[in-house]
């Protein structure tokens, strides 16, 4: 039977985690930038975004409070762009952002779009970015197509981008066949330096031809994410471990895995979960051993049933009952020492390659690059995240120590390989780089 | 402008490397100055208005700290018999409520509500304790008897005042609402305990709080059951 769209809906399962972890310094954040190639008008721009949003009921939402969990209640507020805020990546709360979970700014020829994670993951915010850009380009009169790659204005919304995803491929398993222990890691090497006494994040950007760096792959025989984090796990022993720590525990890469590739779904929410990769910092550092063990983990973890079985586990969690009927500020506390000491406790970093934001080939023209960051942490202080656009890859570094030796080691590596690499910052570590 | 120690090129507006902090090499090929974009806008300072969210809280701390250590020996010096130092420290923590919950926070009117009342609730039963016990015929049970039912109808009348004014957000708030005022049933709970002498205000409370959940459910009942559905899914 057909049924009208709800003013409000439940969060998903993988969404269900991340309000409770909010706290003052830090929220689970991603940003989705496109670099135009023009300057951007904020006019046309916020007439874009009042557009767009009526296309994804999904997104015009507020978080709100319940007894037993968290939910999304429809927001009309009005959804403003703002001018880029220097802070990085700053908090999306309540007040700055009307009630959205998301907030769309700019600067110069850059569209910048920040997502609090319980609204979507990357995938699902791409589209929305996607068309945001061609609903832009459109209102200046460009002459662009959407060639079926983007959710158009006027389009029709369908139930399957509101979906639960996770609920839609969760199968019901004994307990004993549960994953838990597969899920909770071992404890892993915590990169240390000064934490940034403000707000805000380290943000180094190293753009490249995206071919110079598959044809090192390809020599490599490797993928791009297995190459990338090879480099990422060897920067950080050279930097931070070799001649300095001598009992570090292994180096612990948090890799995120788009499930629609496996599950076929076109959910607009999050569906992703994350393979977990872990290296001897005294035995495997060596290039060619970690791209070795790169793949074998990520490949272990890309099995449908062990997938499937990952799900499972999370949804399990997420049905018990003695779960579902502690009220929320229980559980907040809960989740949060559960983080501490199992979550970041387990995590040296998070890699997180975006893959190819596809747009249409008349777009192309007016879009130059994109880029991609996540937030890091106190206790995970560095991220790195990848994005292909326009034959261009952007390989990003979120930080929140200001030392940069990581990054150093890691471009240092890319120049050696052969990649030329044009770098951009915010230089949020010096006072005046000007 | 390129970093001849790590090999790249720096492409936003700079003098030093981003990654090595070294400076930067001026291509010797280059006719004419070359001004590279910004990357990102200029730092600002920290937003002023959480600086003065936090030093006010602090200072209010740091006053009503040193008030209540200063009292603690004029209390003793001057009235040894009565400990009303701990009426200053209720009074201080009443304080910190009142800015940190109520006036500071972006809390909902229902909880600014309850706190509000559970802070007022401590005072008077903290004077009940300290003061009133001194007295020839000592009475403890008039924080019970006026003290509660007059705070929770005070509670019932303002979140329902507020939510017949506040028809826009009805949704928002009707929660709240229903939550203090059947919360005024407390009293004539008590009474019904014996724990309440003198049952006046508690009746009066009662039925304030009865006319406002009638009010509530007469004006929404649809909204109710929806804000019902989504405050307690499960």
């Amino acid at each position: 039977m057909a049924k009208s769209l709800e003013t409000w809906s439940k969060l998903d399962n993988s969404a269900k985690i991340y309000p409770m972890l909010v706290n003052k310094k830090s929220q689970n954040i991603f940003r989705l930038s496109v670099n135009l190639k023009k300057e951007v008008d904020a006019e046309v721009l916020q007439e874009a975004l009042s557009l767009t949003i009526g296309r994804f009921p999904g997104y015009q939402v507020r978080l709100m409070k319940g007894v037993f969990w968290y939910y999304f209640d429809q927001n009309n507020s009005k959804l403003s762009v703002y001018p880029l805020d220097p802070v990085s990546i700053k908090k999306i709360t309540d007040k700055n952002c009307n009630g959205y979970c998301f907030r769309v700014s700019y600067f110069k020829n850059q569209i910048v779009c920040d997502f609090f994670h319980a609204i979507c993951d990357a995938t699902g915010a791409s589209e929305f970015v996607k068309s945001l850009v061609y609903t832009y380009l459109n209102l200046l009169g460009y002459d662009v197509y959407s060639d079926q790659k983007i959710l158009t204005v006027g389009s029709p919304v369908t139930t399957e981008e509101l979906e639960d995803a996770f609920l839609k491929n969760y199968k019901r398993v004994p307990l004993s066949k549960l994953k838990i222990k597969e899920l909770q890691g071992k404890k892993a090497y915590h990169i240390n330096g000064i934490l940034f006494d403000n707000a805000g994040n380290g943000i180094i950007h190293m753009y490249c031809d995206v071919k110079q760096l598959l044809n090192v792959c390809h020599a490599k025989g490797c993928t791009m994410t297995e190459y990338l984090g090879a480099l990422f796990m060897l920067s950080i022993y050279e930097s931070k471990i070799k001649d300095k720590v001598d009992d570090a525990n292994d180096i612990q890469l948090f890799v995120p895995i788009n499930l629609r590739k496996i599950f076929p779904s076109k959910t607009l929410r999050n569906f992703s979960l994350f393979s977990r990769v872990g290296a001897n910092p005294y035995e495997d550092m060596e290039l060619d051993k970690l791209i070795e063990i790169m793949h074998a983990n990520i490949s272990r973890d890309l099995n449908k049933d062990r997938l499937r079985d990952k799900i499972s586990t999370t949804v399990w969690a997420e049905k018990f009952f003695l779960v579902r009927f502690i009220p929320l500020f229980l559980k907040r506390i809960f989740f949060n020492f559960s983080n501490t000491f199992w979550g970041k406790a387990k995590k040296t970093a998070t890699l997180s390659n975006f893959g190819v934001l596809d747009l249409p080939d008349s777009m192309k023209e007016y879009v130059d690059s994109a880029s991609f960051s996540i937030t890091s942490n106190a206790t995970t202080p560095l991220s790195l995240s990848v994005i292909t656009c326009n034959d261009k890859a952007c390989i990003t570094f979120t930080r929140r120590i200001t030392d940069t030796d990581i990054e150093r080691l890691f471009a240092k590596r890319l120049s050696e390989d052969g990649i030329d690499l044009q770098v951009t910052s915010n230089f949020w570590e010096v006072d005046n780089a000007l | 402008m390129r970093c001849k120690y790590c090999n790249i090129q720096v492409t936003c507006e700079s003098k030093i490397c981003p990654l090595c902090h070294e400076k930067l090499h001026i291509p010797e090929n280059l006719d004419m100055p070359y001004e590279a974009p910004k990357a990102y806008p200029d730092k600002q300072k920290t937003s002023i208005r959480n600086k003065r969210k936090f030093s006010i809280t602090k200072l209010y701390i740091s006053i009503a700290l040193t008030l209540f250590i200063l009292s603690i020996p004029i209390n003793l010096l001057t009235t040894p018999h009565l400990y009303w130092f701990a009426i200053v420290g209720i009074l201080a923590i009443y304080g910190f409520i009142l800015i940190a919950n109520t006036i500071l926070s972006n809390n909902g009117i229902g909880i600014k509500i309850f706190w509000q009342g559970v802070g007022i609730l401590a005072v008077l039963l903290a004077v009940n304790y300290l003061i009133d016990k001194q007295a020839p015929q000592y009475s403890a049970t008039w924080v019970w008897d006026y003290g509660l039912p007059a705070i929770l109808i005070v509670a019932s009348i303002t979140t329902g005042i507020y939510t017949a004014i506040a028809l826009k957000y009805w949704s928002g708030v009707v929660i709240d609402t229903l939550i203090i005022s059947a919360l005024g049933y407390l009293p004539i709970i008590l009474y019904a305990c014996k724990v309440i002498v003198h049952p006046v205000l508690a009746i009066v409370s009662t039925c304030v709080s009865t006319v406002i959940i009638i009010f509530c459910c007469l004006l929404g009942k649809k909204t109710l059951i929806s804000e019902l559905k989504k405050k307690f899914h499960v």
